[in-house]
């Protein structure tokens, strides 16, 4: 499903045992473009601690819940090496975290992520490996998006696809407030991500955004069949074994 | 989707600027086992009066609210004379009337145009010329016994395919009491329809064709599109087509 990741904030976090938090903000790898962490908030108002949850532990979202479900007990959360996710996440605590949760890295060849894309992706890791290279999202939503030296509008929001968690689209507010007020711009025309300038380098000519459709969170662009059955009362029912003989 | 009628029964009709009424009974044929008229009840208690509506006029049933949306307006109905009748008086309770009182029917039809020649309390007649010989009332029926081929039934609902109003089957309480069991039987092994003696006669082979009726049995497939938005809300749902299931 393609959701919005702002919303997702907030969400509870139910393990197998238990609720063990709430949605506090996400790592996404800006070398590729793909989520990789959520932070969860778990703990009291006394003792609260943040930690990292890889989404290869991810389950099934419950969107009508506002919940996330993870393939997690709720003291494998609890002894987690903290993290102090306001500094940006190294290479080590990563593999400190895979090895407590039994994690694939994905950054090996055997990772959860793996994609056709990944061995270019892996010669740049490598490259940049002990290098910070997730970026939370908050922070990155409060970034100027930026044409070269123009100044389009600040970043709102992201499109991500849950199936592989990879971005969609990016969406824009705009300064101007009498064209429509927000735009998605697709994930390609992203060109750099400015640490030390809160920006993000987009390649998008100003002229051309009027043609772009307003952003709108509540089209339906998700689409999913099922088949549902129904009893002689228009109730809800099971579906009917496969050698029962239908007498109707 | 193929349903029980009893259950439609009771159902508040929503046209397409409010609520109707509720149904009250329905009218169908006996030849061709189809489905006719609804019969629909408005207004209060005091001023409680009858309509007919056509199959047509559906335009989809909410299960999970009980009701049943028509494609017309509700001034369409309080106002047209010509669907409103102060009171159905189906043809079986006429005879049972005209029976009981020892009445001469009025109900002669013309052989040719198959039009009703008198003109006493034939409101529901004047609605529909030249058809009521056939209409029956399911309330009606639904009171009836049901005998032969060694059977001795009562009749307790009616099961019908909404898409073409299409009657399949009878649901049939076989045994009396709280140790009644509920059957099905199509209604092609009924023999006909004795008004008089308010009873179906059933076929000779009828007690072969009874199967067990499950009331919850997942009978209809209905495959469905649901559309979700960004936040993972649910947009809508459309229904993509109805079958009954294998």
């Amino acid at each position: 499903m393609i959701r919005t990741l702002e919303n997702i904030l907030g969400y509870r976090i139910v393990a197998r045992d238990g609720e063990i938090g709430k949605v506090q903000d996400f790592f996404i790898d800006d070398s590729l473009w793909r989520l990789r962490y959520i932070v969860a908030e778990t703990g009291s108002w006394m003792s609260r601690q943040r930690v990292l949850l890889s989404l290869a532990a991810l389950g099934e979202i419950r969107s009508e819940r506002r919940a996330f479900h993870v393939n997690l007990s709720r003291e494998q959360v609890s002894g987690a090496p903290g993290i102090d996710t306001d500094k940006p996440v190294s290479r080590q605590q990563e593999l400190m975290m895979n090895n407590h949760y039994g994690w694939p890295a994905y950054w090996s060849p055997d990772g959860f992520t793996i994609s056709e894309s990944m061995p270019a992706a892996m010669n740049r890791t490598k490259k940049i490996d002990g290098d910070h290279h997730l970026r939370s999202f908050r922070e990155i939503s409060s970034y100027a998006i930026k044409c070269g030296e123009v100044r389009l509008g600040k970043v709102e929001d992201f499109v991500f696809d849950d199936a592989d968690w990879s971005l969609r689209s990016l969406v824009m507010r705009r300064d101007s407030w009498l064209e429509s007020r927000r735009i998605a711009l697709p994930a390609g025309t992203i060109t750099e991500l400015s640490w030390s300038d809160r920006t993000l380098g987009v390649d998008v000519v100003d002229s051309d955004l009027p043609n772009n459709e307003p952003f709108n969170y509540n089209e339906p662009v998700n689409r999913e069949e099922c088949v549902m059955y129904f009893d002689y009362y228009g109730r809800p029912a099971e579906p009917p074994l496969a050698h029962e003989h239908n007498p109707a | 989707m193929i349903r029980s009628m009893e259950n439609l029964i009771g159902y508040r009709i929503a046209a397409t600027n409010g609520d109707l009424g509720t149904v009250e009974d329905f009218y169908f044929t006996d030849d061709i086992w189809r489905l006719r008229y609804i019969v629909l009840a408005v207004g209060g208690w005091l001023s409680r009066r009858y309509v007919l509506l056509a199959l047509d006029v559906i335009d989809g049933i909410a299960d999970e609210k009980r009701q049943l949306v028509v494609k017309i307006t509700q001034e369409a109905v309080f106002a047209s004379p010509d669907i409103d009748s102060d009171k159905p008086v189906s043809r079986q309770k006429e005879i049972l009337l005209a029976e009981h009182f020892g009445w001469k029917p009025y109900w002669i039809l013309d052989p040719i145009s198959g039009m009703i020649l008198t003109s006493e309390r034939i409101e529901i007649d004047a609605v529909l010329p030249g058809m009521n010989s056939n209409l029956r009332s399911f309330r009606e029926v639904t009171s009836y016994a049901a005998k032969g081929s060694g059977l001795d039934c009562s009749v307790l609902d009616m099961i019908t395919d909404d898409a073409s109003g299409q009657i399949l089957s009878f649901v049939l309480a076989r045994g009396r009491g709280p140790h009644h069991s509920a059957e099905l039987l199509p209604v092609s092994e009924v023999e006909r329809i004795d008004w008089t003696n308010r009873l179906l006669h059933l076929k000779h082979g009828a007690a072969k064709a009874l199967q067990p009726f499950d009331p919850v049995a997942g009978i209809n497939a209905r495959r469905t599109a649901r559309f979700f938005d960004y936040l993972g809300n649910l947009h809508h749902t459309s229904v993509l087509d109805d079958e009954r299931a294998k």
